[in-house]
């Protein structure tokens, strides 16, 4: 994993856009797979399947990330530019923005000068830009239309890493790699890397709808509520293991489902955390009112500074995320019910 | 009827945590449908069939039945930290609760004495943050019996008020799944044309999960949603709120069929029930919402019943208008028949006419 | 070029159709397509579902959609003395609202929104505040409650009475004449008349390269209801929304870069992304391939700005989906102003787009 994850943050996906790291991952995956299919917004299906007498379990990792589509281009060759997901303008200024042809930028915004150097209160996104280093518009090498994402240093600190652009390619990681690992279950697997999670689980409730699976798993990241004075009563710490959510702000994670995630980690002996995620939410909340409804639950890596260039993660994490998720689809599922 | 209400008010039945509400709703049911079911999400899905001769109108009575609720959070030695949303966090000061670990246990959440407050504190409201549960319990016993994701609900037994009042949890929306009930129990003494099939819904509090589920699964030919609205009471707005014992509240809007309200409103004059309109310019804030778009469109009516302190621990009802009400879906369930359903279609102009 | 007169422009704009209650613009509609489409009916929403057939058969199932409704007052009240409250139905710009007259009803009854005089104002910091729609009553004149209960009644919508004009000159048209090829015109409900005019000038032409669906949707501006429903019901491979969207291209305050979201005259307005959906590439590149080949002019709006019916279709089958707009200054007010060459440059784009559709999106599907 230590080889795939770099791979995957270094394909640019932002929302909608999400080519380079779809055709990454079914290269990733294509040894593994019984099928492999796409949709028509581009979710990549990625099937193992089981002896029959299993159930369809559908895995849902997102692989878009958030980051910028240039809006309009000014004379003297700054980029304005609209959000891809939600951008936090605090991790803004002085960021830099890969496109997918190379070219890099740097973020600032009108009367930038001052801010840059002492901080000051942030403008509203309109004002911000991008300076690909272009001295004016014959010099460009980017135009109106253009996605980018942010760039993504990835440094391995032994135990943690830091790597941007973990929310979600750390997701697709865990199930890429269980993927492979996976042997002998009964169950019908489809790992869908869905689109379009950023802007709206756009994809997920696509691809639900079309698979109409009999229970479905998102994986996805999470913040934690271990950083100092976190203001997120949230009872997930970096490294304790993967973390189960009883809820979001958006749906309550189906009890059965999340109890056989809880029961799998406990007699795999695999840490694990159950919590309450008190910001946001995944994928799961548009899998689940999909045609006459599909019982889901969330298994998600613990990560800090979730949305900054710099998402940190911890190794045994993921690994622990990997081993879950391989035991939960190879076990009995039946009184899950569905 | 009243026993009803009491025995669903009490019970427990958080968004997404149904499966035991579900059980207690379906044993309700059953003497009354000729078939009951519980889907993956907890819907419990009742049918009684009408006697007119195959292919029958399919009429959809839909309550949800989960109700707000607040969840563990954290646990901080002998204390819990818990969220809530949809409750004005000022009403959890002081109040019991039960928190539903591996076995209800009884809580408090209290707040520091006036004594130890300065002028200023005394202004300000603690913030959910800062509050926490007291169970009495030691940090070791605690953590045996409580889980993070627990869900917490106040205790509250229904309560008896002057004439026709009664106050409780979970009139929202136990009260309009009452009137469903009861309105399956007044249909076996009633001749029907059509399927009446009575949805108690979940996850509406948190995303009207089932009102999109079950309507898929189902698709009727028409529904009519039940949910509580607004009542009057000191402080509240002058519109949109009602009467307790006006009567059922119908909803008008385009959220809603015509005519659909229009039968609505036409039963109640007919019948002399006094009633309501309520005017929804746009979402009405129900099931009914999910209902009308899902599966390709159906067509939907909404009825209310008015009731004070919405998502408090002591909301107040009228049995008037539960028994109202009851009155209004049993004739509304008498009169859908197949001409009645027909006539929900939008029909194109006579292009017979001269025009411009 | 269109087929559409004038008149029909002028009857589509000015008829009334809050959310919910597009029936007299979808009679208008339908009356005028049914002798050019082979199809016609209606869904169990409200939306208004034509299949045209076209000179060849589509390879795929194009659905064109626009919405009928538009932004409307809704009456919540009437009180003793006969005034009517009001809710808005849909976003109504309620900075739009003083002064202006209404007609209530399916009746067109005629009323006014009243104000105080400004004689009255406790100090001038009151003539800066919007004010709050539930404080506003419409006016139509009666005596007291009963007299307004005899005409109106409450969950009925109130809608501007702005008539279609040509800005410039006075000048008047006959309803027979063709539409000006270029011009500014004013009027209420250009969102999203629009789009339902562009859809119509296809309907009408009896040449139409393919076959298409033409879907005039319900409840768009209380959250893209008809089209969250007609999905479903109509499975189609593509859809492509017609709208009539923002347009700010103003003077801005002196220090403000303008950055605007579209810009009157500069051709049809192509989205790439807005806050609900992501135009699928190769859609958005197939028109404007044909953009430069017919010398069709075009312009990008501003992305992440509203939200459309392709949002609507899209929800649970994530079919492709294209939105094709006329930039429309002053949308959710009484008079909007667009500009008829911006608007006939769509049709031409629309139209011109149809032949090759099917093969550039299959060419570009996920292999």
């Amino acid at each position: 994993m230590k080889t795939l994850i770099p791979k995957l943050v270094d394909a640019i996906g932002p929302s909608g856009f999400e080519e380079a790291i779809r055709e990454l991952i079914r290269k990733e995956t294509a040894a593994w797979a019984d099928e492999t299919w796409t949709d028509t917004m581009g979710n990549l299906y990625v099937r193992k399947a089981g002896d029959g007498s299993g159930k369809r379990v559908m895995v849902a990792a997102h692989m878009d990330e958030i980051g910028v589509i240039v809006a309009q281009v000014e004379d003297n060759g700054f980029l304005r530019f609209a959000n891809i997901g939600t951008l936090a303008p605090k991790t803004l200024l002085g960021a830099r923005v890969r496109f997918a042809n190379g070219a890099v930028g740097v973020i600032s915004h009108d009367g930038g000068a001052r801010a840059e150097i002492i901080g000051s209160k942030l403008p509203d996104l309109h004002r911000w830009y991008i300076d690909v280093g272009a001295t004016g518009k014959d010099d460009l090498p980017v135009q109106v239309g253009d996605v980018g994402v942010f760039a993504h240093p990835f440094v391995d600190l032994g135990r943690r890493v830091i790597v941007g652009g973990a929310d979600n390619r750390v997701g697709c990681a865990v199930a890429i790699e269980s993927l492979r690992r996976l042997q002998n279950s009964s169950h019908d697997v489809i790992m869908v890397f869905t689109v379009q999670e950023e802007i709206g689980n756009r994809g997920a409730r696509v691809a639900a709808y079309q698979l109409h699976p009999d229970l479905a798993l998102a994986i996805d990241i999470t913040p934690t509520g271990d950083a100092p004075k976190s203001e997120l009563t949230m009872a997930v710490d970096l490294g304790k293991g993967p973390a189960i959510p009883v809820a979001d702000t958006r749906m309550i994670s189906h009890p059965r489902v999340r109890q056989a995630l809880v029961d799998v980690a406990r007699q795999h002996d695999i840490p694990h955390q159950v919590f309450v995620l008190t910001l946001g939410g995944t994928d799961a909340s548009a899998i689940e009112p999909a045609r006459s409804g599909v019982m889901t639950a969330n298994l998600m890596v613990p990560c800090r500074y979730v949305h900054t260039p710099s998402e940190l993660v911890d190794w045994q994490d993921v690994e622990d995320s990997v081993r879950l998720l391989t035991a939960f689809l190879q076990s009995d599922l039946s009184q899950v019910g569905g | 009827m009243q026993d009803i209400l009491q025995k669903l008010c009490e019970a427990f039945g958080p968004s997404g945590r149904e499966a035991i509400l579900a059980a207690q709703v379906a044993e309700i049911m059953r003497p009354w449908c000729d078939d009951v079911s519980i889907d993956a999400l907890w819907n419990v899905i009742g049918v009684k069939q009408g006697a007119a001769p195959e292919p029958r109108p399919r009429l959809m009575l839909m309550a949800h039945m989960d109700e707000i609720s607040m969840m563990v959070t954290a646990i901080e030695g002998p204390f819990l930290r818990f969220r809530q949303r949809f409750y004005d966090p000022r009403l959890l000061v002081g109040q019991t609760v039960l928190v539903y670990g591996r076995e209800p246990i009884i809580g408090v959440v209290g707040d520091r004495p006036p004594h130890l407050m300065d002028a200023a504190e005394r202004q300000h409201m603690p913030r959910i943050d800062d509050l926490v549960i007291d169970t009495g319990l030691d940090a070791e016993t605690l953590a045996t019996w409580v889980q993070v994701g627990d869900s917490v609900l106040v205790q509250r037994p229904m309560l008896q008020l002057l004439g026709q009042r009664v106050a409780g949890k979970a009139f929202d929306n136990r009260l309009s799944l009452t009137a469903v009930l009861s309105t399956l129990e007044a249909l076996q003494s009633v001749q029907h044309p059509g399927d009446v099939i009575v949805v108690a819904s979940v996850g509406e509090e948190m995303n009207l999960l089932g009102a999109q589920t079950a309507t898929f699964g189902l698709r009727p030919d028409l529904a009519v949603v039940l949910d509580v609205t607004f009542g009057k009471q000191p402080g509240s707005p002058t519109t949109g709120t009602f009467k307790l014992g006006s009567g059922p509240v119908i909803g008008v809007g385009p959220n809603l069929h015509p005519c659909i309200t229009d039968k609505l409103l036409d039963l109640c004059d007919s019948l002399e029930i006094p009633h309501e309109q309520e005017l929804l310019p746009a979402n009405s804030g129900t099931d009914a919402w999910m209902v009308q778009v899902t599966a390709g469109g159906v067509p939907t009516g909404l009825v209310g019943m008015a009731i004070r302190n919405m998502h408090s621990p002591v909301e107040v009802a009228d049995l008037r208008d539960l028994r109202r009400t009851v009155r209004l879906l049993t004739a509304f369930a008498t009169a859908a028949d197949q001409a009645f359903v027909d006539d929900l279609a939008y029909r194109l102009p006579d292009f017979a006419e001269v025009t411009a | 070029m269109t087929a559409l007169t004038w008149g029909m422009l002028r009857q589509l704009t000015e008829t009334p159709a809050g959310p919910g209650d597009e029936g007299a613009v979808r009679d208008l509609i339908a009356r005028w397509i049914q002798p050019h489409v082979q199809a016609l009916r209606i869904d169990a929403l409200g939306n208004l579902i034509a299949e045209k057939k076209g000179v060849v058969a589509a390879p795929m199932h194009i659905a064109v959609a626009a919405h009928m409704d538009e932004v409307a007052l809704f009456i919540t009240e009437i009180d003793e003395e006969g005034f009517l409250h009001m809710a808005s139905s849909g976003g109504v710009n309620a900075r739009t609202l003083l002064g202006k007259s209404v007609q209530v009803g399916s009746d067109r009854l005629p009323g006014v929104i009243g104000w105080l005089p400004p004689h009255h104002a406790k100090n001038s910091d009151e003539f800066t505040k919007t004010p709050d729609v539930n404080d506003l009553v419409v006016d139509i004149g009666a005596d007291d409650a009963k007299a307004a209960k005899a005409k109106v009644k409450p969950g009925q919508r109130m809608i501007f009475d702005t008539p279609l004009r040509l800005l410039g000159p006075l000048q008047s048209l006959n309803d027979d004449d063709p539409l000006p090829a270029q011009g500014r015109i004013s009027g209420k409900a250009f969102d999203d008349r629009m789009g339902c005019a562009t859809l119509m000038s296809l309907l009408l032409d009896d040449a139409l390269p393919v076959d298409i669906t033409a879907v005039f949707t319900v409840q768009e501006e209380i959250g893209l209801r008809g089209a969250l429903a007609a999905g479903l019901g109509l499975q189609p491979d593509v859809v492509i929304a017609l709208e009539g969207t923002v347009c700010d291209d103003l003077p801005g305050s002196r220090h403000e870069k303008r950055f605007p979201t579209t810009r009157l005259g500069d051709g049809p307005a192509l989205t790439q992304r807005d806050g609900m959906v992501v135009v699928h590439p190769p859609l958005l590149q197939h028109f404007l391939r044909v953009a430069a080949a017919y010398h069709i002019p075009t312009q990008f709006k501003r992305p992440n700005i509203g939200g459309t019916d392709a949002a609507g279709f899209a929800r649970w089958l994530g079919m492709p989906t294209g939105i094709i707009s006329t930039p429309c200054r002053y949308i959710h007010g009484p008079a909007a102003v667009a500009e008829l060459s911006d608007f006939h440059a769509g049709v031409a784009l629309l139209r011109a787009s149809l032949p090759e559709l099917a093969s550039a999106l299959a060419s570009h599907s996920h292999p």
